[in-house]
């Protein structure tokens, strides 16, 4: 009887669906990966009876709305643990989301599981410390655009603090000023600001510039520091505003690098106050059908553009 | 004190005080079958001022059709957008019904959001996959247990045999 048992239990153990933990054991949590360089991978999950596995990997870097699927694989059987080697080539923008899904069928049933972690991409061949400016190339007369400051620590370095002194344009209207009209303080966090963590800022008038403090208990990780920016609605286009910025680790100085100059768009002229409901509705007719302009990347972009100077008309 | 000054410190007191945020949300069921429709939601969150306007988006999976949504999507090559401004942007819940493909397996569902300054993307449930009905009982025809109520006496006796059996080698 007793062996009887034995082998119903087995054989109720055998056929029973059970729903894998995935677990992801690789890439860590903030690990660096250099652009170029295949990222390594790796994921163990709870045994199952399944039919078949896919396994996708996402990847959602700071900046982007969309997650970016980077790898799929089908696997016969369950997944116990499974490894492989994923090209970020293209990918790339420092702070990124870093997701492995894993989707399986058996008896008849689909059953989905994820696990996320934090990765950064770092340029390739990347070796020294620096600060990088990424911003558009391009601002409409009276537009606004956003500058990010990138800080990558060197390799086989760690600092505790780092100090950006960003020298405005004179062309430009800085987060600071822009405080001076109530609407564009609706977001304050977001006029000045970071992608992760902490840090201080403040505004030295003598030298026009934004001065940056960043200061970590652990070892700094790459980190995008940000302020928005408005252009002056009288600039001529073609007018070339150029950035300057040093930055300043312990014992370590250097000129932010990257990109430096903005040039003032004649592609499109943003409409001036007043702006009538109707006015608004055209606009919304012309951004349905992307005819807001020639380039229709710029289409949501001009439309929030209209949008932002339509609201302060108020 | 300079302009300047003053405006800084206004910030920084609002930069104290003050926490602003988009999120959205999105909630689906976890599995449809082939063919059939399946409704998403979208909960947007606006905290603290609102921003003149946001713009969320979400991706049409390939080989699904878009049936309806509210309120109404504006679609750009594969994508839905809604422009959300005025007395249109405030915390509210969009959804959208599509209509599965005639064979799949899984789909992922992928969006977010942009303000003039920022950008996000839609956290929540990513993904559907496929529904597999189990076969159905007729209806109205009571099942018939006859062969099963059979087996399970056939096993009880076969069992009884064994276990008396068992017995009697071992006196």
């Amino acid at each position: 009887m007793k062996k009887l048992l034995i082998v119903m239990l087995i054989f109720l153990v055998t056929i029973s669906f059970v729903n894998a933990g995935l677990t992801l054991v690789s890439p860590q949590e903030n690990q660096l990966v250099s652009i170029g360089e295949e990222l390594e991978f790796e994921i163990s999950s709870d045994p199952g009876d399944y039919e078949f596995n896919i396994v996708l990997v996402k990847v959602k870097c700071s900046g982007d709305v969309f997650w970016t699927e980077v790898y799929e694989h089908y696997t016969q059987g369950y997944v116990l643990a499974f490894k492989d080697t994923i090209d970020l080539e293209g990918v790339g923008k420092n702070y990124c989301d870093f997701k492995v899904q894993v989707v399986q069928s058996g008896l008849g049933e689909y059953k989905s599981d994820s696990a996320t972690t934090v990765v950064n991409i770092e340029p390739k061949d990347w070796i020294e410390t620096v600060v990088t400016r990424n911003m558009g190339g391009s601002i409409y007369p009276g537009g606004w655009g956003k500058v990010d400051l990138v800080f990558s620590p060197g390799e086989g370095v760690s600092y505790s603090g780092l100090i950006v002194n960003e020298f405005l344009p004179s062309e430009i209207m800085d987060p600071t000023e822009m405080g001076e009209d109530p609407v564009n303080t609706y977001d304050p966090n977001h006029l000045i600001g970071i992608s992760n963590g902490n840090f201080d800022w403040d505004y030295v008038d003598e030298e026009n510039k934004l001065k940056f403090l960043l200061m970590s208990s652990s070892p700094l990780i790459q980190n995008t520091l940000y302020y928005v920016i408005q252009a002056d609605q009288n600039l001529e286009p073609g007018t070339e505003i150029i950035f300057n910025g040093l930055w300043d680790v312990l014992g370590v100085q250097g000129e932010v690098g990257g990109k430096q100059v903005i040039v003032v768009s004649g592609d499109y002229v943003l409409p001036e106050c007043p702006i009538t409901d109707q006015q608004i509705l055209e606009y919304v007719n012309k951004w349905s059908k992307k005819e807001l302009n020639i380039d229709p990347g710029e289409n949501d972009n001009i439309m929030m553009q209209i949008l932002e100077v339509w609201k302060n008309c108020e | 004190m300079n302009k300047k000054i003053i405006l800084t410190l206004v910030i920084a007191i609002m930069l104290s005080s003050m926490v602003f945020s988009v999120s959205t949300t999105r909630s689906v069921n976890e599995s449809v079958e082939v063919g059939k429709e399946i409704t998403i939601a979208i909960n947007l969150d606006l905290e603290g001022e609102d921003p003149s306007s946001v713009i969320v988006l979400e991706k049409i999976p390939e080989n699904w059709e878009l049936v309806n949504s509210n309120p109404g999507a504006t679609m750009f090559e594969g994508e839905m957008k809604w422009l959300l401004f005025g007395s249109s942007l405030k915390n509210q819940t969009i959804e959208y019904t599509l209509k599965a493909p005639a064979n799949f397996d899984y789909v992922s569902l992928n969006g977010g959001w942009k303000t003039l300054v920022d950008t996000g993307s839609t956290t929540g449930d990513e993904m559907i996959l496929k529904f597999v009905p189990q076969p159905e009982t007729p209806v109205g025809e009571p099942m018939d247990y006859t062969m099963l109520i059979i087996g399970a006496i056939v096993l009880v006796v076969i069992v009884v045999i064994a276990v008396v059996v068992m017995k009697k080698k071992k006196k």
